[in-house]
C-alpha cells in the first residue's frame, strides 16, 4: 500500500509541481508549441509518455549495475541515450513492419519524440536524485503525462491568444513564451515558494 | 518599387543569418530552455556556450558528410550519440575551467545533445544539397549566435538579479531578485524575442527605404 501510494504521488508531483514545461522548461521549443490540433497533441504525448516508461524500465537496473563505474556522470549520458536508440530502432521497426499505418505518423516525428529534451531530462532527474525503481517509473509517466497536458493548456491558450489584438513585434512565438512564463509563475505559487524579498 | 537592395542584403545575410536575422534564441525560438534555465549568471552561460559549441559544429558537419548516405532513422541514432560523445568531452574540458558551474548546470549539460537546435541542423544538411562548407558556415554561426543570446541574457538577470557581473559585486542600488527564478527567465526572454523581431523588420525597413526614398 506504501509503494502504490508513493507511486501515485511520484505522478502527481511530476505533473504538478515538476512538470517539465513550466518548471524546467524541458521539450519547451516553437516546434512543439505550435502543434495546432488536441489530437495531435495528445498522440505525440502519449508517444512521449511511452518512450519514457520503456526506457525508465530498462535504464534504471543498467543504472544500478553500473553505477560503481559512473565517473563524473559520463556512464549515464551515455547508458541513456543508449536506451533511447534502443527504444527508436525497437519502435520504428515494429511499427514498420507490423503496424505500418502507425510508422506512417511516425516516420517524421519518432526522432523528434524519443530524441526529446524532456524525455532525457526527466529521466536524468530520477536518476540523480538517487529514485527507486517503482518511483522512477512513476515520474516517467508523470512526467509525459504532465508534458502533455502543459502543451493542451498552451494550445488552449493559443486559441484564445489568437483572437485577441496582440502588438505586432509580439505575435507568434514572443506572447506563447510570455504566456508560457505567467503559468510558470502560477505553479510556483502553486508549489508554496514565496518570492525572495 | 526598387528592391535590389533588400535582396542585396538578404543575399550577405545568409553568412551570418545564424548570428542576428535567424538567430536560434532571440528570432527562431530553438534551444529554449537553456535560455529560460541556465542563464542566471555569466559563467554558466559561457561554460554552456563553449559546450554547445564544442557539441553542434562536428555534429552538424558529421550530417552534412554523411547524412545523404545513410537512411534517416539511422542518422537520427548516429547523431545523438556522437553529439553526446562531444558533450560528454566537453564536459571533461570544461570542468578545469569552471568546477562550480558544471555541477550547478546539472541535467541541462546532457540535454545539449537533444536540443532542437542540433537537431534541425542537422535534418536541414541531411536533406537536399548537403555542402560541408555551409554546413562548417551555419554551425559556426549558431553557436555564436546562441552564445550571444544566452550571455545577453544571463548578463540582464544576473546584474539586475544578483547585482554581480561574472561572480564579482557592482554598485546598483535595487536588486530584482525574482529574475534569477524560471518564469523571469520566461518573461525576459519573449520580451527579447520581441524586440529582436522589431529590430530585424526594421533593418529591413530601413534598407528599403534607403533605395526608395519616395515611395511612402
Amino acid at each position: 500500500m506504501d509503494l502504490l501510494s508513493e507511486f501515485l504521488v511520484t505522478i502527481l508531483v511530476a505533473i504538478v509541481m515538476q512538470n517539465a514545461v513550466f518548471t524546467r522548461a524541458f521539450g519547451f521549443t516553437k516546434g512543439t508549441i505550435s502543434i495546432n490540433k488536441p489530437r495531435k497533441i495528445i498522440f505525440f504525448g502519449s508517444t512521449i509518455t511511452g518512450v519514457m516508461l520503456a526506457t525508465a524500465i530498462i535504464a534504471w537496473p543498467l543504472n544500478y549495475w553500473l553505477r560503481e563505474y559512473n565517473r563524473q556522470n559520463a556512464l549515464r549520458y551515455l547508458l541513456y541515450i543508449g536506451c533511447l536508440c534502443i527504444i527508436f530502432v525497437a519502435v520504428h521497426l515494429v511499427t514498420k513492419y507490423f503496424v505500418p499505418k502507425l510508422h506512417f505518423y511516425y516516420r517524421t516525428m519518432l526522432p523528434f519524440a524519443v530524441f526529446n529534451s524532456a524525455v532525457l531530462g526527466s529521466l536524468l532527474i530520477a536518476a540523480g536524485e538517487g529514485y527507486g525503481y517503482l518511483k522512477t517509473l512513476g515520474f516517467a509517466i508523470g512526467s509525459g503525462v504532465g508534458y502533455t497536458l502543459a502543451l493542451l493548456l498552451i494550445h488552449e491558450g493559443k486559441k484564445r491568444i489568437h483572437l485577441s489584438q496582440v502588438p505586432r513585434s509580439f505575435r507568434g512565438l514572443p506572447i506563447m513564451i510570455l504566456y508560457i512564463g505567467i503559468f510558470s509563475l502560477a505553479i510556483y505559487g502553486l508549489i508554496g515558494h514565496q518570492l525572495p524579498t | 518599387m526598387n528592391l535590389k537592395k533588400v535582396r542585396t542584403y538578404k543575399k550577405y545575410s545568409r553568412y551570418w543569418e545564424g548570428f542576428f536575422s535567424k538567430n536560434p534564441v532571440l528570432i527562431s525560438g530553438l534551444a529554449l530552455p537553456f535560455a529560460v534555465m541556465v542563464s542566471v549568471n555569466l559563467k554558466s552561460a559561457v561554460a554552456l556556450s563553449i559546450t554547445m559549441a564544442g557539441t553542434v559544429i562536428p555534429t552538424v558537419l558529421l550530417a552534412s558528410l554523411i547524412g545523404q548516405k545513410l537512411p534517416k532513422w539511422i542518422c537520427a541514432i548516429i547523431y545523438t550519440v556522437f553529439s553526446m560523445v562531444m558533450v560528454v568531452t566537453c564536459a571533461a574540458l570544461i570542468l578545469p575551467m569552471f568546477p562550480e558551474i558544471v555541477d550547478a548546470l546539472g541535467v541541462y549539460i546532457p540535454i545539449v545533445a537533444v536540443n532542437t537546435m542540433l537537431l534541425w541542423l542537422c535534418s536541414k544538411y541531411s536533406s537536399d544539397k548537403p555542402s560541408p562548407w555551409m554546413a562548417l558556415v551555419d554551425a559556426v554561426m549558431y553557436s555564436l549566435g546562441f552564445a550571444f543570446a544566452i550571455c545577453l541574457i544571463s548578463l540582464l538577470r544576473e546584474y539586475f538579479g544578483n547585482n554581480t557581473i561574472w561572480g564579482v559585486a557592482v554598485n546598483f542600488p535595487i536588486k530584482f531578485s525574482g529574475l534569477q527564478i524560471a518564469f523571469a527567465g520566461f518573461i525576459l526572454v519573449a520580451f527579447l524575442n520581441a524586440g529582436f523581431r522589431g529590430l530585424k523588420r526594421l533593418i529591413l525597413f530601413a534598407v528599403y527605404r534607403h533605395s526608395n526614398p519616395k515611395v511612402t
